[in-house]
């Protein structure tokens, strides 16, 4: 037979109203449950968006004015996007005091539906001679070989692999290498050798159905980075006030435009869930006091036994503590599931390439919403814990008859 | 008031102008006024008196489960009024038992369990065979494993008494223990406790609507409007006894 001891008491007290305790634990499964998944899918964004800053590899990207939100569009989603400016703007950029290093590009959008092309895709063309934002990874992956001009390397959403072929202007290129995902426009993006772009839009005049309009001294947009130690907006606001006609985007300013899109959905998520925490909190507290009156002769009693204040107050706190506590770990291990079930579709609907973090960090993330779980039955039964306890015990049992 | 004197013996229960008043709304209620008495271990008393004479307000200040107003509550030598919370709980987790009219056993613990409860607060646990034993004292040996809601009210009653008994007190403190049974279960109760007196030298305050069970005490005292007397017909059975 077990031996009794206030912890199995506290299990037996809440077998009595097995309706009511499941109520009290689904409540705080829910909340906690919510959280949980809150929490984790925000960490994915904010990793997601960090991966995303660091692999666009420039500290400012310039554009020109009046393209600022498709540019913007193009950067974090892929949508393809085309828009120039003279190259010649790239030389005063690169004097500039502050700027390191400079590489241009040039946007292509390929044709829907025609035969020249495989579908609609973002091309860019960059300068493997000066490139410094994808060019750490070629050197990684590439392992020395040479990217030929007619060598393109995908984003990891485009349906293309490695040694695949693909037309664009009836041009054939070869897929060099697959991008590692990142979560912004990258993913969407076929990158092309600026010697392969410019021959393909001269063949274009004789193999597309409709030819690239694009003058070989056109760019679209110059990737900059800038000197250590110095100031970034600095520089930003530099070449804006020099250069006549151009924006500049910061690497962050890019993310935040997303940051600002999920903190509105996360905004509204945690706001959600900070209510059912009150709500928790409320009806754990309000059904506690509900069992202490119920129980008030009974607990009166139990000091008549000899139980002292402590005893009683620590009674009521182990069964809100079991009752938190198990709702919570449902809520982790149901919400687990859920999140492990669906984590695909909610990568795909929140467009972000990582969402489940570390295990020591989901394991961290269980144990402070498990902690929460236990102090939000720990607050809510506090009152009716001590109120229960500093009640004399005749008064106790009188008032519960 | 004193009760027959163990010789040498100091008494058990000494009470010393003991009063007990509350508001009700807007009036004092005198529950208990400036009672005095004193109780010598292996004493039997019995506490008759109409509902509301302050009765259980009388045993729960023995029992150290309400202060005085005024006066001063000495158990086993201790003024209780000297003791924190810790130290009254354990005199009765300890030293005392208390049966009271209604069973309340917990529901979700069987018969034996029950028994045992008391052992979680005192520092000796309830062993098993004992919390057996107690049960088979009250006629309940076959009952050890139901649960409350199995048991009618006499045998709730029962588990009741035996509970109060696992720890083995010196003293029990027994408010209408007999008060929502039959008579037949009535008289078996107050026969186990007779018992109890005579065999276990307990000593035992019973508080009683029944003038007849009174009778079977070594010393019956009245409660009227908060004060204490002898009963004139046990005081009439100790001159004719003497004489």
């Amino acid at each position: 037979m077990k031996e009794i001891d206030l912890f199995s008491l506290a299990l037996q007290n809440l077998r009595r109203k097995p309706y009511r305790s499941v109520a009290i634990g689904l409540c705080v499964a829910v909340m906690v449950g919510s959280l949980f998944i809150a929490t984790i899918v925000l960490r994915g964004v904010q990793t997601s968006l960090s991966v995303g800053q660091a692999r666009l590899g420039a500290d400012l990207v310039v554009v020109p004015t009046g393209y600022e939100t498709p540019a913007q569009e193009a950067f974090i989603t892929g949508q393809p996007t085309t828009f120039y400016m003279p190259d010649q703007v790239e030389s005063q950029i690169a004097e500039l005091h502050g700027v390191a290093q400079t590489s241009t590009q040039v946007y292509v959008q390929t044709l829907t539906n025609a035969k020249c092309c495989i579908g609609e895709f973002f091309l860019i063309g960059f300068d493997p001679e000066t490139d410094f934002t994808i060019a750490p990874w070629l050197a990684t992956h590439l392992k020395g070989k040479p990217l030929g001009p007619l060598d393109v390397i995908a984003g990891d959403r485009i349906l293309l692999r490695e040694g695949d072929g693909a037309t664009f202007y009836g041009t054939n290129f070869r897929i060099a290498g697959v991008l590692e995902k990142t979560g912004m426009g990258i993913d969407r993006t076929i990158y092309v050798p600026i010697e392969g772009l410019r021959q393909m839009i001269a063949d274009s005049y004789g193999l597309a159905e409709q030819p690239l309009a694009i003058n070989p001294d056109e760019i679209s947009s110059i990737m900059v980075s800038i000197e250590a130690g110095a100031d970034i907006i600095d520089v930003a606001e530099r070449i804006e006030g020099q250069v006549e006609g151009v924006h500049v985007f910061t690497a962050s300013q890019l993310n935040q435009a997303v940051a600002r899109q999920m903190q509105g959905v996360m905004g509204i998520t945690f706001g959600v869930t900070a209510t059912l925490w009150l709500m928790s909190l409320l009806l754990v507290g309000l059904i506690f006091s509900l069992i202490v009156n119920e129980r008030q002769r009974e607990l009166g009693l139990l000091r008549a036994m000899g139980a002292p204040r402590r005893a009683v107050f620590r009674l009521v706190m182990s069964e809100a503590g079991l009752l938190t506590g198990l709702g919570g770990v449902s809520g982790l291990v149901i919400s687990g599931v859920i999140l492990m079930s669906f984590s695909r579709l909610i990568q795909l609907r929140l467009r972000i390439p990582y969402l489940l973090p570390s295990t020591v960090e989901i394991i961290a993330v269980e144990v402070g919403l498990l902690i929460l779980a236990l102090f939000t039955g720990a607050l809510a039964s506090l009152q009716p814990a001590l109120s229960i306890s500093r009640l004399e015990p005749y008064a106790a049992i009188r008032q519960g008859e | 008031m004193t009760a027959p004197e163990i010789q040498g013996k100091a008494p058990i229960i000494q009470l010393e102008g003991v009063s007990k008043h509350y508001l009700q709304g807007t009036q004092t209620v005198r529950a208990v006024d400036a009672v005095s008495m004193q109780i010598f271990p292996g004493n039997f008393v019995s506490i008759t008196g109409r509902s509301g004479s302050g009765k259980t307000t009388l045993l729960s200040l023995v029992g150290g489960l309400t202060s005085p107003t005024a006066g001063q509550v000495n158990v086993f030598e201790h003024p209780l009024q000297s003791l924190d919370d810790s130290a009254i709980s354990a005199l009765r987790a300890e030293r005392i038992g208390f049966v009271f009219q209604f069973a309340s056993l917990i529901p979700t613990l069987t018969a034996l369990d029950n028994v045992r409860l008391p052992g979680l607060f005192a520092e000796q646990p309830v062993e098993q065979s004992y919390a057996a034993e107690l049960l088979d004292w009250v006629g309940l040996s076959e009952k050890i494993n139901n649960y409350p809601a199995e048991l009618s009210g006499g045998q709730q009653a029962r588990v009741s008494l035996a509970r109060a008994l696992a720890n083995r007190p010196e003293l029990l403190l027994a408010d209408e223990p007999t008060g929502n049974l039959d008579v037949d279960t009535e008289w078996e109760m107050l026969s186990l406790l007779r018992d109890l007196n005579l065999n276990q030298n307990t000593t035992i305050l019973l508080v009683t609507h029944n003038p007849e069970l009174a009778q079977y005490g070594d010393r019956h005292l009245v409660m009227q409007s908060g004060g204490l007397t002898e009963s004139y017909q046990w005081l009439q059975a100790q001159v004719a006894a003497d004489g």
